[in-house]
Parts: C-alpha cells; structure tokens; sequence
C-alpha cells in the first residue's frame, strides 16, 4: 500500500496539471494583498461608513487577519476547482490514457488502488490549504501586521480578539480541507464512472455551482432540500467565525461533510471493484 | 502443476452479445501458447479475464492452481502482461516509467532489474526520454520491458508485434523462444498466424467467443481434413485436364510452376495417386502440407458455416 | 429660532433663580472640583453593547492631562465615541463662552439633581445643547445629555465612588443612536449564511460603558504620552 500511495503521489507531482492550483492561489492571493495593500482602508471605510457616523472605530483594522479572511473568501469558488482538476482525473484519465491497464494489472485489489489514489488527492488537497494558509495567514501577517479580526457579515460586524484568531483560523482551514474532501471525493467518484477525462471535473464543478445557486435562492422547495446539499455545508468554516460560537452547526456540518465523503467513496469503491476495464 | 491456466465455462455477455461464450481452456507451463481468431472473436476479452481487468459472468479461472477471485494479488503477482497497444505515462521518461511499474510489481533489486530488461529489450540510450518522444515500435518494447522487469512465471501477450519492423518482429520471436527456454510460460495472441506457426507449442483458435479448435500445434496441422497438396509431375496440363474430369474438379486450386495444387481430405490421397498413374502422368512427388493460415481461414470459415451464416 | 430659545429659557431662569441661584455658579463649582486634577493615568475597561456590533471587552490605559488632552492605549480594536469623556467639562469651563439656565430638578438614581442646560454663543461651535443633571451637594454631574451638529445626541451617565471629591468617575456611560448597518452580501460574500447571530440586533441606542480604576493623579504627564503612535497602539 505504502509503495501504491508514493506512486500515486509521484505521478501528481511529476504532473505540470497538478501545479496550476498552487499558481492560481499564489497569484490570487498576491493579487488581494496588493489590492488590499493599496486599497484596503478605502474598503474599510466603506463597510464602517455608517458606524462611523456614530462612532470612533480605532485600533488596527486591515490587518493580516482581516486579509486572510477576505481571502479565504474570496476562493470560495476557485478551490473546488482547483481540486476537482486533479480528483476528478484519477481514474478516468488513466483510462483515457490507456495506463489503467497496466495499473490494475500490478499485483493490488481495486479496492486498494482507489484507496491509495484518495488518499493521494487528499494530500494533495492538505497541500493545497497549507499553502493557502501560509500565504494568506502567514503572508497577511507580514505584510500587514497581526491585530483583532472585523468579521463582516451584511447585516453586522463581529470583532474578534487577536489571541482568539489564530485557533479559529487552523479550524477554519480544517474545515475547508473536510469541504475540499467532499469536493474530491466527489469527483473521484465521477471520474469511476466514466472514461473520459474532463467529463468529471466539469460536471464537479456544475454540480457545485448548482447546489450553490440552489442554496443561495430564498425559495421554500430549495429551503427543504439545501441541508441536504454539501454545498450548504461547506461553506460552514465561516461560522467559526461567528461569536458565539454555534458548535451544534459546526459539529452537524461538519458530520454532513464526513457522511457525504463516506457515500461518495462507498459508491466509487462499489463502482470501481466491479468495473469492467475495456480501455 | 498439470495446467499453469485453466479456464472452465466461461462466458461473458454484453447485453445478448456473447463476447465469450462457454470457454473452456487449458495451457501448460513452460509452452508458448498461441490464440488465435479474427476480430471480435473474444481474445482480448478473455486475456483480460486472466488479468482480472474483466469479471467473468460464469465460470472459474484458476492461474498457477490458484482460484483468481481469491489469489488474486498473489497471481499477478506472477504474471507481466501487455494488452492491445502499451500505454504508459507520456509526460515521464521510459526509466520512470518501469520504475512506478517494477516497484508496484515488488521487483526486487529494480535498478539493477531495469539496466537489464533495457538491454534485453533494446531500449538502452532511450531511457531517460520522455515516453511522448518514443516511437511506435519503442513503446512496443518498452511494454515487454514492463512485463518481464518482476520476472514473472507467465507471459500474456496480446498482439505484441503490432507496429513492429521485420527486425523487430524477429526479435520479439527470438525473445519469446528465449523466456521458453528460461522456462516461462507464454500465452501469446496474434494476427499473424506465421508468426504463431513458427514458435508455438499449443493454441486455440476462436470465433464468436467460442474456442473451436485447441491443441498442439503439431498435431492440429497435421489433422485429417482438408490438406493442401502439391503434386510435382512432369505433365502438368495433362495432369490438371484429367482431374478437371474427375470428382476432384472442384478442389483443383491455382497453377505453381510445375506443381499441381489440389485441397483434398487425407484418405483421398491414395485415390488421387491411383487415378494419375493409371493415365501414366508420371508424379515425381506428392507433398501433403497444411499452413496454419489456411487451417485457421477454413476453421473459422467452417464455424462461421457451422453456425448457419 | 436660538433667540427664542434663549429668550424663554431666559425668562425661566429668572423664575427659578430665586429658588436655585445662578447656574454658572453651580457649574463653576463643578469646574473648580475637577481642576485638582491636572493629569491621571487610570486601568480601563471598555464594554460595548452596539446594535450590529459583537465585541467583546476590552482593557487598557487611560490617560488625561488638563485642558482637554484625552489618549486611551489599548491593545485591538475599539469603539470610542466621537466625543472624549470630558467633552462636557471642556464645553462648561469658560463660564463666558455660553448661556446656561435652570431647567428644574430630576431624580437620577437616589439623588436630587438640579437639571441646567447650556446653551453655547458660538454658533459655529460643535455643540448645540448641553442638558446636564448635577448632584448640588457633591458638585459632580452625573448625567448629561449633548446634542451636537454632526453626531447627533449623546448621552452621557457618570457613577462616582471613591475619587468622588476629585470629580472622577468609576464608570461613565455612553448611550449614542446608532443607524441601521447594511452591506450588501457581494460585498460581505455572506452568501449561503444560515447562522443569524442573536448578538446582533439591527439598529437602536448604542452603548459604551468605561471602568476606570487604579487612578494615579497628577504625575506631570508629557504630552508624549498622548501622541498618535503608528497605527496599532
């Protein structure tokens, strides 16, 4: 199993794909730290415009952490894409490139080969939320300073201690790599189903934006269905964030997630053991 | 081990296509097995039955004694196998390639294992390319070189000399006779019957997933029907006229030089010999040949007949 | 529409003022009680209550030097109201600059206080009206009432104990009107949110309580003290 991960992890390495997630977080981030760097006290002042009518706001507001959770934010979208490029390509690109054959033929069960390929896209995805973190929190931090975290919300702001943010951030990251997992796992399970390449990724990511838009409608037929979307509970690192905390959300979200990764693999390992492999 | 492969009633379907219907197989150890049939005969299908790639919906399949659905790991662990074209992965070289394969294969002492295969196989100086810049025939090779870097016991070999040159091709022959003298056992597939001709023990042949003939190669060519026979004569016009007026006009084949062709089922030999001589056509030699082409073109065409085409 | 004010109010204290004497007087009292003071340095503990606001308490320094220099050093972020505590004070220590009538007595906890509102001359002030409720006995005020031109009105309530005689409080209170906080949820990325924060109330009277404890008292503080640092405390 040991020698079947390390390849698994050897062919996404060696793959030019596999890094076009890190370039796009590197360059993303970069990219609001500048804008934030040259723009951010124009931001604040707009969301604090009708505080500060009333009141003196004072203290260090953009700082690193205000920028790491803009961040965190604003990649709400891009990760599951980001993942699902490389999930999604696991099994069905091998078959598209005919190296399934060879694979399956090494002395593994199917079941082993799929546990070793999920194993491999959640390192990757642990990998991917390590360097997000490092360069939004670590980045953030540097270039701007640490200080107490304004939480924007639409309808209020919730301030959080300095000492206090850093536990909620690591939290946040490992709740966003349990949404990351629903996210590959989901799309390893498309990608047994079919031996296409793209197919997988493209219906991941339709899927996702799907349940989003089902979720962000205020429709009551949606409102029965959206807590049984994982889209609605990905997005439930944001709580963590929240003051109080709601740890009965938290913990429920957070098993949704674990109970949608078990199905999607239960499906794929189903699938996957007695798949015939033609290509 | 009496049979290193033994397959017993199997059949695979595709909706009401049988693509292997009722197949019953037995290979020994140590021999090179042939397999032959036209397309969409259930070869490919079958080899990957013997590799687990495909589940066999009745039957049994046991390799080296071993039931598949059980022993799995422990008979691939055995096997090296190239099926239809080798695909590796292009974006890595040749040498990254066998090396991700040999250590899923628990190769032992790979590196020294792939310098070796590398010579055997021709590929030495290539190594470090990326397989995307290989030609044809190279990632032919390197596919041998997959299969044979654990030093398996069993060889499946499915259409290996496609896209070879004639050098190539008398190469990969060598090699097989070689792996049967190191006593591995051989189980090749092919379209090339001179090739199966020339270097197997046994084979089978099927049509519409069935196999309609299986056996030792000796024997089968010098089976009893339908032979192919050359009749040197020093009247050969004479010779051919006689038997257009005989009951053997419909069997008179084409015209070779001095020789007279005929197909005809052994027993009529003698028949045929007494009616030249008793006209005093004088015959210088008689020579009663069976090509493996023409056996497997009239067998199938037999089955295809068989089976009310 | 002032000098109506003025008027009336002027008349009223013409018929209060034999009962209660003049009020600058009182206020010159309460102005003389707090010039002890030429600096402190005091503990401080913030609690805010902010519609649409959830922040927890914060602690740090406080520091004062007379006339009107007021610096807090605290560590994060905080809310302060637009005007330093000693606003009032600052706005009724040149008995000259305004007009101030008796408005009738009012009960403010267990105490009698005489209500006096100051009407400030300068129109181009920040200041319009100051309403303010003074304990007469211990010349303290303890609650006043601002109403300004561009924060609108403040309340102010200050509870003494024990540098009562120096005219320091233990606590003041600010109660500021604060509007509705919206931003639209693009802008938020709030998309999706289930979780309404009960903390939140949407809009209302803000308020702002400070603790002050641990008062040093005039210990010649330098003015560095009370310069802006970098932004960060």
């Amino acid at each position: 199993m040991r020698t079947l991960l390390l390849t698994e992890l050897y062919k996404i390495g060696t793959r030019p794909r596999s890094y076009i997630g890190f370039v796009a977080i590197t360059a993303i981030v970069l990219l609001i730290e500048l804008a934030l760097w040259l723009d951010g006290e124009a931001y604040i002042g707009f969301i604090l415009q009708s505080l500060e009518q009333s009141f003196d706001v004072q203290g260090r507001i953009l700082n690193g952490q205000l920028v790491a959770f803009v961040i965190l934010q604003t990649l709400i979208v891009q990760m599951p894409l980001l993942v699902a490029l490389i999930s999604g390509d696991l099994i069905s690109g091998e078959a598209a490139a005919g190296t399934i054959r060879l694979l399956m033929t090494r002395p593994y069960t199917r079941g082993e080969v799929l546990w070793a390929k999920f194993t491999a896209a959640s390192i990757y995805v642990f990998l991917l939320i390590l360097w997000l973190g490092l360069l939004a929190l670590g980045g953030g931090m540097l270039f701007f300073g640490g200080g107490d975290l304004i939480v924007l919300k639409s309808d209020g702001l919730i301030i959080l201690k300095e000492a206090d943010t850093l536990w909620r951030f690591f939290a946040a990251f490992g709740i966003s790599f349990l949404s990351l997992s629903v996210v590959s796992t989901f799309s390893l399970m498309l990608s047994c189903f079919t031996d296409n390449s793209i197919g997988p990724i493209i219906a991941s990511m339709a899927v996702i934006i799907l349940f989003t838009i089902i979720g962000t409608l205020e429709v009551p037929l949606f409102e029965r269905i959206t807590p049984f979307l994982f889209t609605t509970h990905m997005i439930v690192w944001r709580n963590l964030f929240d003051f109080p905390l709601d740890i009965p959300l938290l913990l429920r979200s957070s098993a949704v997630l674990v109970g949608h990764i078990l199905v999607f693999l239960g499906i794929s390992f189903y699938h996957f053991s007695k798949k015939d492999i033609q290509h | 081990m009496e049979h290193i492969i033994s397959i017993e009633h199997v059949t695979k379907s595709y909706g009401r296509f049988h693509a292997v219907d009722d197949l019953s197989l037995h290979i020994r150890p140590g021999e090179i097995f042939g397999f032959l049939g036209p397309n969409g005969a259930g070869k490919s299908t079958t080899l990957r039955m013997l590799l687990s790639l495909i589940q066999p919906d009745t039957g049994h399949i046991r390799l080296f004694g071993l039931d598949q659905r059980l022993h799995r790991r422990e008979i691939l662990r055995r096997i090296g196998s190239i099926i239809e074209k080798p695909d590796f992965y292009l974006y890595l070289s040749g040498l990254d390639n066998l090396r991700i394969f040999g250590a899923l294969s628990h190769t032992p002492r790979l590196r020294h294992r792939i310098d070796e295969i590398l010579e055997l196989t021709g590929l030495k100086g290539r190594e470090g390319d990326r397989v995307q810049t290989y030609s044809h025939g190279m990632k032919q090779r390197l596919g041998l070189a997959q299969a044979l870097l654990h030093d398996p016991e069993l060889i499946i070999l499915d259409e290996p000399t496609t896209g070879l040159d004639p050098q190539g091709i008398i190469e990969l022959r060598n090699l097989i006779l070689y792996l049967k003298q190191q006593g591995k056992t051989v189980l090749l597939s092919s379209h090339i019957l001179s090739e199966i001709e020339l270097i197997a023990d046994s084979m089978a042949i099927m049509h519409r997933g069935k196999a309609v003939v299986q056996g030792r190669v000796a024997d089968l060519l010098s089976a009893q029907e339908n032979l192919l026979v050359h009749l040197e004569t020093g009247q050969p016009e004479t010779a051919r006229a006689l038997l257009r007026q005989s009951p053997f006009a419909h069997q008179l084949q084409g015209e070779k030089d001095n020789l007279v062709e005929l197909r005809c089922h052994r027993e009529e030999i003698p028949g045929l010999i007494a009616l030249l001589s008793n006209q005093h056509i004088p015959l210088y030699s008689v020579q009663a040949t069976r090509s493996l082409e023409d056996y497997f073109l009239s067998i199938t065409e037999q089955a295809r007949y068989s089976s009310g085409m | 529409m002032r000098t109506v004010l003025i008027t009336w109010l002027a008349y009223l204290s013409v018929v209060s003022a034999n009962a209660q004497g003049n009020p600058k007087q009182l206020l010159q009292a309460v102005n003389r009680k707090f010039a002890q003071v030429s600096d402190y340095s005091a503990n401080l503990n913030m609690q805010f209550n902010i519609p649409s606001v959830a922040l927890e308490p914060v602690s740090g320094k406080v520091y004062y030097k007379a006339p009107d220099k007021f610096r807090i050093k605290a560590t994060g972020i905080l809310f302060m109201p637009r005007q330093n505590p000693y606003y009032t004070l600052q706005s009724i220590r040149d008995t000259n600059a305004y007009t101030a009538v008796f408005a009738g007595q009012e009960q403010v906890g267990t105490v009698r206080t005489t209500v006096i509102n100051v009407i400030p001359y300068d129109n181009a002030g920040e200041l319009i009206l100051a309403r303010l409720w003074i304990d007469p006995a211990r010349q303290l005020i303890l609650k006043s009432q601002l109403t300004t031109k561009t924060n609108g009105t403040i309340l102010v309530e200050q509870f003494y104990g024990a540098m009562q005689q120096k005219g320091l409080p233990d606590r003041i209170r600010f109660s500021i009107d604060v509007a509705r906080f919206k931003v639209p949820k693009t802008v938020a990325i709030d998309l999706n949110s289930k979780s309404k924060n009960q903390s939140l109330p949407a809009k209302g009277t803000g308020i702002i309580e400070l603790s002050f404890s641990g008062y040093t008292l005039n210990q010649k503080l330098s003015d560095s003290v009370f310069r802006e640092e970098a932004q960060g405390n």
